[in-house]
């Protein structure tokens, strides 16, 4: 059936290399997040040193 | 009242684990083709003797229990578990064989802590372990990740109504796509593409240290496969200790942290939907619960002096502390140094975010971050209704990929299980105190099995008592499926010997 017929856009596919480039920013997206807690881990732990001494 | 169940459904289920049984087999020629290629032949012949059993049984029972009729919820929850107790007593066969394990209950235990990314070994002499080994049981922590289920969804049940059943019943709820056989194909795209990825930057680290390139990279992928799948195993008995590589420590960190989240988080991340990492419930919950661990660790190291700059404490104290929140079992330091060294406030925060654990929907264990996060914003609901006018309508959210609202029936079975886990944790490590182990390390190794973590303090080896080994077994099962599958599965052994049979029309 076309897509005339049952009067509906047709879905328009996305490229691979979009999809691909998509779940590359995906992992870097990830990894950043997991920078970003470790570092906060290290700043506390930092913190802690300071109030400590 | 219970119903026996018929012979029908016997066979619906027998047909069901013979199907998990055939993806253990086909998942056993890996291993087998790197036993060739680095001719191994005796290895060669344990995994030949391994897959024979696994493709005789799937025969077996698919000339035995043909049937005709697809699963039911009730059916999906016993080939879970059962499946897994037959995966772990057939892909257990080359195990034993190796010649590395002082009995077959070893190797069924190291099977369990494999499938159920726990990481606790009772392997012997690991540094001296062959290729075909060390590549069997990495790929079955990395294939457990994914789940058993998965594998058997994503290749022998497509296009049944049953495939549903079976994917839910092994604790995992979530799907990514409309389609269950689509979820799970997703969920082994996210995890390949993660593998080549990880392990190139593994390889490089490796590489940098000076280790030679073909054994580098076969380092590589097992490490990749230990990490992302929160398993912990790493191909020496020294675990990441043996590498003394700040880079190898890195990026395996980042893998298993990213491995333990949601794989609706990533593939909500991947697709587009960006802002999900800084909005999900599961991250915010990781990131307080991982940083209040921190302010514990830094206290207890503290008051003994220890890993005093800031590059010790992220090697020793973070990684590990990280490692055990994420469920994920690789360590920097010796096992006995979380006993003798970390101090009693340290080791407590590593045994507590071992119990908070993962993400729901991942390869991890524990009580989940979902879970946390749904308990947290019920009692803050609980507090301001109290504090609000009779007549106010107090109602909590959480925000998991879509907004959920907290009602009594996901508060109440939220409750179950982390209570759930909370009894067998507890039961294991009074197991452990009555065999004369001190608290402390008795509750380290119990809730590292029971949350599926596989970081120990010494009490797990080959020569801890058979009984403990068991309910170990039982631990990392029963955690991994999160109990209502084990429930099923006990109703299903009591119906058979005690239920009531069904009259049925003809």
């Amino acid at each position: 059936m076309s897509s005339k017929e049952t009067d509906r856009e047709p879905v328009r596919e996305e490229s691979r290399w979009r999809r691909w480039g998509g779940y590359a920013l995906g992992i870097v997206i990830e990894s950043a997040a997991v920078g970003a807690i470790s570092l906060a881990a290290l700043f506390l732990m930092y913190l802690i040193k300071l109030i400590a001494k | 009242m219970i119903l026996r169940p018929t012979r029908e459904d016997v066979k619906l289920i027998g047909r069901g684990i013979g199907r998990v049984i055939l993806g253990v087999g086909l998942i056993m020629a890996i291993p087998l083709v790197v036993s060739i290629l680095s001719t191994e032949w005796s290895t060669v012949l344990d995994f030949l003797v391994g897959i024979s059993a696994c493709v005789a049984f799937w025969l077996v029972m698919e000339i035995t229990c043909h049937v005709k009729r697809d699963l039911t919820w009730f059916h999906g929850l016993i080939v879970a578990s059962g499946g897994w107790l037959a995966a772990m007593l057939f892909g257990a066969v080359p195990h034993f064989l190796s010649g590395h394990f002082k009995s077959y209950l070893d190797s069924c235990f190291d099977l369990m802590s494999g499938y159920t990314t726990t990481g606790l070994f009772l392997l012997q002499d690991l540094d001296h372990a062959s290729h075909g080994l060390n590549m069997w049981r990495h790929l079955l922590t990395y294939a457990g990740g994914q789940g058993i289920i998965v594998i058997a969804l994503t290749f022998l049940f497509a296009g049944t109504a049953g495939a549903l059943k079976i994917y839910v019943s092994e604790g995992k709820e979530e799907k990514l796509l409309p389609n269950v056989v689509r979820t799970a194909r997703a969920i082994w795209m996210i995890s390949l593409t993660y593998l080549m990825v990880g392990s190139l930057f593994i390889w490089i680290s490796l590489l940098r240290e000076g280790m030679p390139v073909v054994r580098g990279l076969l380092h590589s992928v097992w490490l990749f496969m230990g990490a992302w799948s929160t398993g912990g195993f790493a191909p020496q008995s020294l675990n990441l200790l043996y590498y003394h590589s700040f880079w190898v420590e890195l990026v395996t960190l980042i893998v298993f942290v990213i491995g333990s989240f949601n794989f609706a988080l990533h593939y909500a991340v991947w697709t587009g939907n960006r802002r999900e990492i800084y909005r999900n419930i599961e991250v915010k919950s990781f990131t307080t619960t991982i940083l209040l661990g921190t302010v514990m660790l830094s206290i207890g190291f503290g008051k003994f002096g220890l890993f005093t700059n800031l590059g010790e404490f992220f090697r020793k104290g973070f990684y590990n502390l990280a490692s055990g929140h994420t469920t994920t079992g690789n360590s920097t330091v010796y096992s006995v140094s979380f006993y003798r060294e970390f101090g009693f406030i340290a080791m407590w925060a590593v045994i507590l975010a071992m119990a908070i654990g993962a993400s729901a929907c991942s390869t991890g264990g524990g009580f989940k971050g979902l879970r946390m996060g749904i308990i947290f914003k019920y009692l803050r609901g609980e507090v301001r209704r109290l504090a609000s006018p009779e007549s106010a309508v107090v109602s909590e959210k959480v925000h998991h990929i879509q907004d959920i609202w907290l009602d009594d029936p996901l508060v109440k079975g939220t409750m179950f299980i982390v209570i759930c886990y909370v009894v067998i944790y507890s039961l294991g490590a009074m197991l452990g105190i009555l065999y004369g182990y001190s608290p402390s390390v008795a509750f380290f190794d119990a809730v590292s099995a029971g949350s599926n973590t596989g970081l120990s303090a010494g009490l797990t080896s080959p020569l801890m008592p058979t009984l403990l080994k068991v309910y170990y077994i039982f631990e990392m099962w029963a955690g991994r499926l999160e109990f209502i599958s084990i429930i099923a599965l006990f109703s299903f052994g009591g119906a058979l010997l005690r239920g009531r049979g069904v009259r049925r029309k003809r």
